[in-house]
């Protein structure tokens, strides 16, 4: 599989970790400066940026932000600039609190889409592909979030987004999808559907499954490249932290 | 290259640098921008040895430096072209470049060839060579700090403020001598006012405000941010220089 991005995926330890000091340095200075909600929290347990944050281990004594806290700055007390410089918002779906919102300035699209592409290159996508993304197109982070990665790196985009299984199945055929995203209830629900219809997965031109957006099992992992002759990789996003793109097999 | 963690630097009860971490890779031109009292030029004098710094550590590829003596600083390869010139005014060109070499001084057939290399990238200290470097126009004194700081044979080069009180053509010219370094493989850490200038043409930039550091990033990046824009650059402003 090619590397993404090889001097940066590639880096030495000890650059890493510099590399992590200077930006979560440069991030604490502007959020304490910029974001009320933390310049607060900061306060409250006398912690000042330039003065307690001099290694990465003191991450440690920095508070966790949790949902309650970004759901209560609903809908946009946590942005760290102001909004004339947000150029899209996401959110989650927020059943019973306030949907958590995430705002993403143009310079915060560009390293989530290669952050996307990094996962993607890791799970065998690469310019050739024709990449059939079912996960919703809206204010979640998913379907957008793989697409950008996907256009990144130049493959061939189909924004199927999510259900009309018989349509995505039609769309697998006729379109030639080499690479399906989708979550791991989802590919196995296409392939009982499959079944029900009589198509093998030798009709189609799949290689691999990129699965996300819930947990599953091993035995579901070899059920699903089993039935659908896909290798399929395990990828990890959470809209607080850009969306997909945090890590991925 | 270069890794600086976390330092801080006091004049008296200033607090000038509050926990300043940056690196420099080999090869790389990084930036430093900011405006007036960010700290950069403090944080040069630091890394050089000229200022003490308080608390925080600075390496030198992996050995560290810090608390190093000025000349200890030279001798283990970072050399500083340092801001408005600084050039020796009542010695010649000649005599300004040897005193860059000071530290190779018994090796007088190296300085010698040094020398004649600089003389071949900039011909007109070459016909200078016996003229006082008091008498240079600006931007020759920027080639001659430049070209004095390269004598020491450095691994890092540092650029203290190079476009300083230079007109736009001569800014212009000096940026093209720090890009011509880059492409020879030299490693280059670029303190500028001149934000614009010095992030076209620097692999990465930190980007200072009251001694802190409040973005990092690759050099095109911080070009488009709008932070930097709006700080540093003006709204919609253009250089002169750039035609």
């Amino acid at each position: 599989m090619p590397i993404w991005e090889p001097e940066k995926e590639g880096m030495s330890r000890d650059e890493l970790r510099q590399t992590q000091l200077e930006r979560l340095q440069a991030t604490l200075n502007r959020v304490y400066k910029n974001v009320s909600f933390y310049r607060r929290r900061f306060k409250e347990i006398n912690f000042r940026p330039e003065d307690d944050f001099t290694e990465i281990s003191d991450i440690e004594r920095l508070p966790f932000t949790n949902g309650q806290d970004i759901s209560e700055s609903y809908p946009y007390e946590m942005f760290a600039v102001p909004l004339r410089e947000v150029v899209r918002v996401h959110a989650s779906s927020g059943s019973s609190t306030n949907p958590r919102v995430v705002g993403y300035t143009r310079q915060d699209l560009r390293t989530w889409s290669n952050l996307v592409a990094r996962i993607l290159s890791a799970g065998g996508v690469v310019q050739d592909d024709v990449i059939q993304i079912t996960f919703g197109y809206g204010l979640l982070t998913g379907g957008l979030g793989i697409h950008y990665g996907a256009e990144r790196i130049g493959a061939s985009v189909l924004p199927t987004s999510v259900g009309h299984t018989e349509r995505q199945i039609k769309i697998m055929q006729d379109f030639r999808t080499t690479v399906l995203v989708c979550t791991p209830s989802y590919a196995i629900a296409i392939a009982d559907r499959m079944d029900s219809i009589g198509l093998s997965a030798k009709n189609l031109s799949l290689k691999y499954c990129i699965c996300a957006g819930e947990p599953w099992t091993e035995d579901m992992r070899r059920e699903i490249e089993g039935r659908l002759l896909v290798k399929a990789t395990d990828n990890y996003g959470i809209t607080e932290v850009l969306g997909p793109g945090i890590a991925g097999e | 290259m270069l890794t600086v963690k976390s330092v801080h630097t006091y004049y008296g009860n200033i607090h000038a640098l509050k926990g300043v971490s940056l690196h420099v890779r080999k090869g790389e031109i990084v930036t430093l921008v900011g405006s007036n009292g960010a700290g950069k030029s403090t944080l040069v004098n630091t890394i050089c040895g000229m200022t003490r710094l308080s608390r925080g550590h600075i390496e030198l590829n992996g050995q560290p430096i810090t608390g190093l003596a000025p000349e200890n600083i030279v001798r283990e390869g970072i050399a500083l072209a340092p801001e408005g010139r600084q050039v020796f005014s009542a010695m010649t060109v000649a005599a300004n470049l040897l005193m860059g070499g000071f530290i190779h001084r018994r090796n007088p057939e190296q300085l010698r060839e040094d020398m004649d290399r600089l003389y071949n990238r900039f011909p007109i200290l070459k016909t200078r060579h016996r003229q006082l470097a008091g008498t240079l126009s600006g931007g020759e004194q920027q080639m001659l700090a430049i070209s004095r700081a390269l004598m020491s044979r450095p691994q890092l080069l540092v650029l203290d403020e190079p476009s300083m009180g230079l007109a736009p053509l001569v800014t212009r010219d000096i940026f093209s001598i720090i890009l011509e370094l880059k492409e020879e493989g030299r490693t280059i850490l670029l303190i500028e006012q001149n934000a614009r200038a010095a992030l076209k043409i620097a692999d990465r930039g930190y980007v200072m405000e009251t001694g802190k550091v409040v973005l990092e990033g690759e050099g095109l990046q911080l070009l488009e941010h709008r932070e930097v824009k709006r700080a540093y650059l003006g709204r919609g402003a253009r250089q002169i220089w750039e035609a």
